[in-house]
């Protein structure tokens, strides 16, 4: 018991330890012995004196006047000369942190963007959001249960078009309750919020604005309040504008435009025209959110509302209702299908910019233990001129705060050039990041700020303290020679740079690879000489009959322009939406567990053509396949396994008494992702929707094959199609591709990113491991001289220099391919066709990596064995 | 005008000031000076002591058991001439400062 403290001993410097460690553990005993101090208060107590010796701070000097100011602003000058003296190492340093700084602040940006705070809102903690959309009457019967929440509010995202000046835009819209703003806590930039007064059937239209809208395209001028705006046809009167930074409910939603939720029968047209919409329980259309009311928990208020929510929806079968859970709406803001993967997706990223900033310290450590040991004599000197350890270790510190605040700043500049690229990449679902709300904002600086104090402080307190060691005898009898060798700890710092390295290269090769394997991957389409083009008619309040009229003429006029092989309208673009629908199969017995789902869309005779989806069995969908004729379709290879072992041709699909025979078999095609599995569809001829669940007023999309060059082929599409009608709302007219590209996206940006940050690695490493090996031939440099003097060859003089250099890289690489392997477990869900342990990809990198020690330390090793024996030895 | 000295190197100045003591005896001399506000441990007291050596105001005194705790042998440690005028400069600095607080009326 005596000896307990015995081991706190070793916290102190060993010098300290050997004068006064007999009376500290002397007095200690005593002290515990007589119950003067407590065990937590005697460990604090020796910890922090520890960390005093070690600091060298609180000396006992001899004051004279001191001013703090000037104190530092001589400290600054000194350091600003110090880092110009050493221009090499200075530049070295500061691209090193300002690129390690400036990535984690951009993708600090991206997190806090998407899983921190996708909803702009006041105390978004106390947000929850319904699973799943209601029905309007449910939601005034949510509103109700003031008791739970302060408020519920009712959203539903659509599209709608909007003139300015003569043109016609699509403009995503939020159709919101009165009381969305105060429920959200968003304040309005300009004007007035949207008000529950405003929220009334068959009341004055008045809108709000988005921030970017009123920005870009208003100008921003207070004039635009009270203004009418033409939409979806109406006049309607612009009353406010929403607070900077909010963009919708959901992750990527920025509507542009924000409405009363009774305003929707007023400007739609087809379904949402009926007033019906707010009476039918049937109707589900209303995304609900609401705010807690303080000291009420989620679940509190999820068991209170399922129970209003069975009592309003009676159960018409034995199936039992599923239970209502509310989410929070952080959580579902990232939406409900791709919210994991985006989540995965964003972590990943970040992984890779810590290790990369992990990186750039073990070789900014490198550079500065290189540094410390050459300023060892000017430490000397300056200690036997009279200053103290604790200035010296301060002025060092201070040396290293500048050169961080400096790369900081540099770093805030990566980091706006890095979000511009991000911003041309989607997220996992299909989201753009340049959607986001990813400014440089307070939240990005503050990162910025504190990853370069940290690093500064950390990086200042390591020289610091070894100046501040500095014995002043030994290094001026040394005559000022910068020598104690710190190899093991340099070539410890280049094996992890490697083994970093390896992981950001492994992680980059098996993107790149999954990327070649999915650009090459059998989509069952082909995008090559097809364009898009989409029309919203229900935008411009037409009907059913005038959008008909619409799609052919325009799809006469398009396929009558020269080199266009093909052109049809279909519901959906495939890769970019999805429609299903329950079905039942005659002579398939499907169960209630697991009924037939299929996805479906209407499209007309030549869809497959002009989409490029083979024909695998039967025939394709003809003009004489109208409304009038039996009811056909088409399914994929993936649906004819709904009738094992029989041919589908002639067999019939539907439900109730709404049959169709299935007249055409054709390739399958991808729907959400590369390497999903194959998807069972269906086709119905676009001119047999009467009896569907679809319109044509909702929207369709031209598929159009050229046999020439696309972009002169969209131009002339684009043209032909507004002069059938200049009011129809078009949007999207582009090639086919750019809607795929979305599937490859995840890929893309793994490549892009992993390789950008793989070679910025590889290139410190490299640097890193040159260091080593020069620094150790410059010490050895008599040792060499003698030995070469001695007779030894120079074979053997290269091949010891070489060992400095490579033996660290290739400890690095094993220690890598461990944590490489147990790294790529996270990238998994987004490789395709590649496993995350492919040997050949470790194999190579391996390789790579190993090449390169070879040849940085190849250099200073040539040089060494070039030492003239005679000049190495009279030098020293 | 002189830098105040820490807290620490006044309570062990004070202690010292009649008698030479070693480190537990500095302890005890501190807590009885404060009526126990002011504990100090012993790595705090060491850290002190060193630096109070190497600026020479306390030297250290001679090594010898102490009749009141057990026969293990203890360094004792003693003012300097240096370490008094510090002492006295800093309590004349107080002293100052306590006048100039009963001017004021901040102080009774």
């Amino acid at each position: 018991v005596k000896r307990r403290p015995a081991f706190l001993l070793y916290l102190f410097p060993r010098a300290f330890r050997h004068r006064y460690g007999r009376e500290l553990l002397q007095v200690t005993h005593t002290a515990r012995q007589r119950g003067d101090i407590t065990t937590l208060a005697l460990v604090a107590d020796l910890c922090g004196a520890a960390a005093r010796e070690w600091l060298g701070v609180f000396s006992v000097s001899h004051p004279r006047g001191r001013n703090l100011m000037q104190d530092a602003i001589r400290d600054l000058r000194h350091a600003t000369r110090l880092l110009i003296r050493t221009p090499g190492f200075t530049l070295a340093a500061i691209v090193t942190l300002a690129l390690a700084i400036g990535a984690n602040t951009a993708i600090f940006g991206l997190v806090d963007a998407t899983l921190l705070r996708p909803v702009h809102a006041r105390q978004p903690e106390r947000l929850v959001a319904w699973p799943w959309s209601s029905s309007y009457p449910d939601y005034v019967e949510y509103t109700k249960r003031t008791d739970l929440f302060e408020g519920v509010l009712g959203w539903r995202s659509d599209r709608v078009s909007v003139s300015v000046d003569g043109t016609t835009d699509l403009r995503s819209a939020a159709f919101v309750s009165g009381n969305a703003f105060s429920v959200l806590g968003v304040k309005p930039a300009a004007g007035r919020p949207l008000l529950p007064s405003d929220d009334v059937l068959n009341g004055p239209l008045v809108a709000m604005l988005s921030y970017d809208e009123w920005r870009n395209r208003f100008g921003g001028a207070d004039s635009i309040i009270g203004r009418p705006l033409e939409l979806n046809g109406r006049s309607v009167t612009i009353v406010g504008v929403v607070g900077e930074g909010h963009r919708g409910i959901a992750l990527g939603e920025s509507p542009s435009i924000y409405l009363p939720i009774t305003a929707i029968p007023q400007l739609q047209t087809g379904f949402f025209a009926q007033p019906r919409i707010y009476q039918s329980r049937n109707l589900v259309w209303v995304n609900v959110v609401a705010r807690l009311r303080q000291g009420v928990t989620r679940e509190q208020a999820s068991a209170a509302v399922d129970v209003v929510y069975r009592m309003a929806n009676p159960p018409t079968t034995d199936e039992p209702l599923e239970r209502l859970a509310l989410a929070s709406l952080t959580t579902q803001a990232l939406g409900k299908q791709h919210g994991d993967s985006i989540e995965r997706f964003v972590l990943l990223l970040m992984g890779v910019v810590g290790l990369t900033l992990l990186i750039g310290c073990a070789s900014l450590a490198n550079l500065l233990l290189a540094r410390s040991a050459s300023r060892r004599p000017e430490v000397g000197v300056r200690l036997a001129m009279g200053a103290t350890p604790a200035q010296i270790a301060r002025q060092m510190i201070f040396e290293h705060l500048v050169l961080a605040a400096i790369a900081g700043l540099s770093g805030i500049a990566v980091a706006s050039l890095m979000l511009r690229v991000l911003s041309l990449y989607q997220l996992p679902g299909g989201v753009s990041i340049d959607r986001l709300d990813l400014s440089l904002g307070l939240p990005m600086l503050t990162a910025a700020a504190s990853l370069s104090a940290i690093t500064g402080v950390l990086f200042g307190s390591l020289p610091a303290w070894r100046a501040a060691r500095t014995d002043v005898l030994t290094t001026l009898r040394d005559h000022g020679r910068a020598d104690t060798p710190q190899t093991g700890l340099r070539s410890v710092l280049v094996a992890a740079q490697v083994a970093l390295s390896l992981v950001l290269l492994t992680g980059s090769a098996l993107f790149l690879q999954s990327l070649l394997r999915a650009v090459a991957a059998p989509l069952g389409f082909d995008v090559s000489g097809v364009i898009t083009a989409s029309a919203a008619p229900s935008a411009a309040r037409y009907d059913a009959a005038r959008a008909r009229a619409f799609y052919d003429e325009a799809k006469q006029r398009v396929r009558h322009l020269p080199g266009i092989t093909a052109a049809a309208w279909s519901s959906l673009i495939p890769s970019n939406g999805a429609m299903l629908a329950q079905v039942d199969v005659e002579g398939y017995q499907a169960t209630a567990a697991s009924p037939i789902t299929l996805h479906f869309s209407y499209v007309e005779p030549e869809y497959f053509l002009a989409a490029g989806i083979r024909l695998v069995n039967g025939r394709p969908f003809s003009a004489a396949d109208t409304s009038g004729s039996a009811p056909v379709a088409i399914i994929s290879r993936a649906a004819a396994r709904y009738w094992p072992g029989r041919n589908p041709l002639g067999g019939r699909i539907g439900s109730g008494d709404n049959w169709r025979t299935v007249v055409g078999v054709v390739e399958n095609t991808t729907v959400s992702r590369l390497g999903e599995d194959a998807v069972a569809y269906v086709y119905f001829p676009f001119d047999q929707v009467s009896r569907g669940p679809w319109s044509a007023a909702e929207g369709a999309h031209l598929f159009v094959r050229t046999s020439g060059d696309v972009s002169a082929a969209l131009a002339s599409v684009a043209s032909q199609l507004r002069s059938v009608d200049p009011q129809m709302p078009l949007h999207d007219i582009v090639p086919f591709a750019t809607h795929v590209r979305g599937l490859v996206m995840p890929q893309q940006m793994g490549v892009t990113l992993l390789g950008a940050f793989g070679v910025l690695a590889l290139g410190l490493a490299a640097i890193g491991i040159y260091g080593v090996a020069a620094y150790v031939s410059l010490l050895r440099t008599r040792e060499i001289g003698i030995r070469l003097a001695l007779g030894a060859e120079a074979r053997h003089v290269r091949q010891l220099v070489l060992r400095q250099g490579v033996l660290p890289a290739a400890l690095g690489i094993v220690a890598g391919v461990g944590l490489a392997l147990w790294a790529a477990r996270f990238a998994r869900a987004f490789l395709y066709e590649v496993s995350p342990s492919d040997p050949v990809t470790f194999a190579a990198v391996a390789t790579a990596l190993l090449l390169v020690a070879a040849v940085a330390s190849w250099l200073p090793a040539r040089r060494a064995a070039r030492v003239d024996p005679a000049g190495a030895l009279r030098a020293q | 005008m002189r830098k105040p000295l820490t807290p620490a190197i006044v309570h062990i100045l004070l202690a010292l000031a009649d008698e030479d003591r070693h480190g537990y005896g500095i302890m005890q001399e501190v807590a009885r000076l404060t009526e126990g506000r002011v504990r100090m441990g012993p790595g705090t007291l060491y850290g002190t002591i060193k630096r109070l050596l190497a600026a020479r105001f306390i030297e250290e005194a001679d090594e010898r058991p102490d009749p009141e705790l057990d026969d293990e042998r203890r360094r004792y440690y003693r003012l300097t001439s240096a370490g008094r005028r510090a002492l006295e400069s800093e309590t004349s600095r107080v002293a100052a400062l306590l006048a100039a607080a009963r001017a004021k009326k901040v102080y009774p």
